[in-house]
């Protein structure tokens, strides 16, 4: 059974060259566009819901291409705009999930910027905590049962999830130093195709 | 359900910190001279000045110069990094206001000392307040002019807006209640009496003018006794009013709370004026808690207050307001030991809470609220607002700690509910962001009472 071990995971991404670790982040953040696009749909985004794929193409377009910081800078700003307080007014659980998405994709925008590799583990985190409660929430668990935090780790979702993370963590570090556009195509592919979490109703 | 953002402001980070109000108040009660915060300036500036002419003459000064610019310049490009920072970032943006908060309590504390300097240089300098009053206005508070300002008390030091606070929040009491009181149309003259011996605490007069609940009246008018006890040597005990009062306020235990308040401000005063063995020497009066909090014990009041980290009060800047506004809760007389109890543990339930809190990814932790509520059985609820306690807050719980869980419910509503439901009594309450009003409501309906911006107790 695979854990999120964010430590464990920042001392993987600092051994990698800092545009693997964007890409990492990216990744990650790809992972909940599905889900924020619910989010969107439901919430006073209206007209701003776009921005989200547009700073992610953003991020993906210039991992291996020089980008501007006060443009990376602004568009970082528009997304932390757009990241909901969590005790706002007309809270759903879809805000949860627009919440870890914006966040996620904020910190891939901040390791685009610095490089550092606590920024994309923090993006991993997000991923990994909107599936957490992804699945709290659908099996309504309770957190006080005995158990409890191994069962819900243990579920399908949060391992496919952190399997996909190891994956992308192998498939960038035997990429070394040169981190082709093929490369960074298919992880981008892969990862908006095998969307976190899909929401049905 | 809004929020207020903001945090509690750090007492590091903005230069040196001055002497605290309470030494300061001693020294102004004691007759002794204040220093000023001026001629600190000046003094440095002369010095800086003597430094860059000893610059032009001398290599090594001249380095010692150069290197204090290029230190102000990196100090100056770190300031403007934040600055940058604060505007895309929340956490950076939190910092800078937190070290803003910092600043202008640097500067408001040094007001104050400017002015009790001004005061204590016109004693040795016998003027006679009567011939020469301050106008107190507040661009030239320090100035004399003539008497009939807006102040209404006849020629005091305290500002105008303190007083027209007052004489605003008596006429508003006055307009709903449909009369005035006694203690209210005294309060002008009880005013007098107070600034003949010192002035109210700027942070107190802040207070008055933001409008207070029951425990901040008590606290206001509970410093003015305590001062006026202490500036005639507890010859007149009587009460003061400076605020007006309702039954209301009575029926909501205001008079316990003055009391405590009272005794909490005395052993503040007694602190700064002789420090702690002083204070310890009143015997059965305080006594210190393991925390290093005195505890102020008035056995013929039966009331029970804290004043935390008086023991030290120069190094944590502990003043008259914020020592006594944890004794300001309202507690019931029969409540001394639960309430002794309660107010010895909000340190470690914050720190508490602090941790919980941290554990969060810096986006979260300016987006989410974490609240912890303490109950008689010793169990901690700990929650989380909206989407609850993430898994790494939940590794974080001890055998102690319960997760509650209520989605899209504020922490402390969450914390509530969880104890309503399992037969938790409620003791104390303490979150990472200040209540809402909703929040507010609720912990009052649960028999709670509001002792900060993002504390609660619950007496029994």
């Amino acid at each position: 059974m695979l854990k999120f071990e964010e430590q464990l995971l920042k001392h993987k991404l600092d051994r990698l060259p800092p545009p693997s670790r964007v890409a990492f982040a990216a990744s990650c953040a790809q992972r909940l566009a599905s889900v924020f696009d619910r989010f969107a749909a439901t919430s006073a985004l209206t007209g701003r819901a776009s921005l989200f794929d547009a700073a992610l193409n953003y991020v993906w377009t210039h991992i291996t291409t020089a980008s501007k910081n006060a443009t990376t800078g602004k568009i970082l700003a528009d997304v932390v705009a757009l990241i909901p307080d969590q005790d706002a007014p007309g809270w759903t659980p879809l805000t949860a999930y627009g919440s870890d998405a914006l966040s996620a994709l904020a910190y891939s925008l901040r390791c685009l910027q610095s490089g550092d590799a606590q920024e994309s583990a923090w993006a991993a985190r997000c991923t990994y905590e909107a599936l957490d409660y992804f699945v709290t929430n659908r099996d309504d668990v309770s957190p006080s049962e005995p158990g409890v935090e191994l069962r819900v780790l243990n579920d399908p979702v949060i391992q496919a999830e952190l399997e996909k993370q190891t994956r992308d963590i192998a498939d960038l570090s035997s990429a070394g130093d040169f981190l082709s556009p093929e490369l960074l195509d298919r992880l981008r592919q892969r990862s908006a195709a095998q969307q976190a979490i899909t929401i049905t109703s | 359900m809004d929020r207020n953002f903001r945090k509690e402001a750090g007492v590091e980070g903005a230069g040196a910190s001055p002497p605290s109000e309470a030494w300061l108040f001693a020294q102004a009660l004691l007759g002794k001279p204040v220093p000023s915060p001026c001629v600190a300036e000046a003094d440095a500036r002369a010095e800086r000045e003597h430094l860059a002419w000893l610059a032009s003459i001398s290599p090594q000064h001249e380095r010692q110069l150069r290197s204090l610019l290029s230190k102000e310049a990196e100090a100056r490009a770190q300031r403007e990094l934040l600055e940058w920072l604060a505007t895309i970032s929340p956490r950076h943006e939190s910092q800078l206001r937190s070290l803003l908060v910092s600043e202008a309590q640097v500067r408001d504390a040094q007001e104050r000392m400017q002015w009790l300097a001004e005061g204590s240089h016109a004693q040795e300098a016998q003027w006679d307040p009567s011939k020469h009053p301050h106008g107190a206005f507040p661009q030239n508070r320090g100035w004399w002019s003539p008497t009939g300002g807006a102040g209404g008390s006849g020629g005091g030091k305290q500002s105008p807006s303190f007083f027209d606070a007052v004489i605003r929040r008596n006429q508003a009491v006055a307009d709903l209640t449909g009369g005035t009181t006694p203690g209210m149309a005294r309060s002008s003259r009880l005013a007098a009496d107070i600034e003949s011996a010192v002035r109210l605490p700027g942070e107190v007069a802040s207070a008055a003018a933001a409008g207070l609940g029951t425990g901040g009246r008590a606290l206001v008018n509970a410093s003015a006794t305590a001062i006026k006890n202490v500036a005639t040597l507890g010859l007149s005990t009587s009460q003061l009013e400076l605020i007006g009062v309702t039954q209301e306020d009575r029926d909501r235990g205001y008079d316990t709370a003055v009391t405590i308040a009272t005794a909490s401000g005395e052993v503040l005063i007694a602190v700064g004026t002789g420090g702690i063995t002083s204070a310890l020497s009143k015997g059965g009066s305080i006594a210190k808690t393991a925390s290093g909090a005195l505890i102020a014990y008035d056995a013929a009041g039966n009331a029970v207050g804290v004043v935390q980290g008086t023991y030290d009060a120069s190094q944590n800047r502990i003043n008259l307001s914020n020592g006594a506004q944890v004794a300001a809760g309202v507690l019931g007389l029969g409540a001394n030991v639960n309430a002794a109890r309660a107010l010895k543990s909000p340190v470690s339930l914050g720190k508490r809470v602090g941790e919980i809190h941290e554990t969060l990814h810096p986006i979260a932790r300016v987006q989410r609220t974490t609240a912890i509520l303490e109950t008689s059985s010793g169990t901690r609820i700990v929650a989380s607002g909206g989407r609850d306690l993430t898994p790494a807050q939940r590794a974080l719980l001890g055998p102690r700690d319960v997760a509650a869980r209520l989605a899209g419910a504020h922490a402390e509503l969450t914390a509530l509910e969880h104890a309503a439901q399992n037969g938790f009594v409620p003791t104390q309450l303490t979150a990472s962001r200040p209540f809402c009003q909703e929040c507010i409501e609720a912990i009052e309906a649960a028999g709670g009472i509001i002792t900060s911006p993002t504390t609660a107790i619950f007496p029994r």
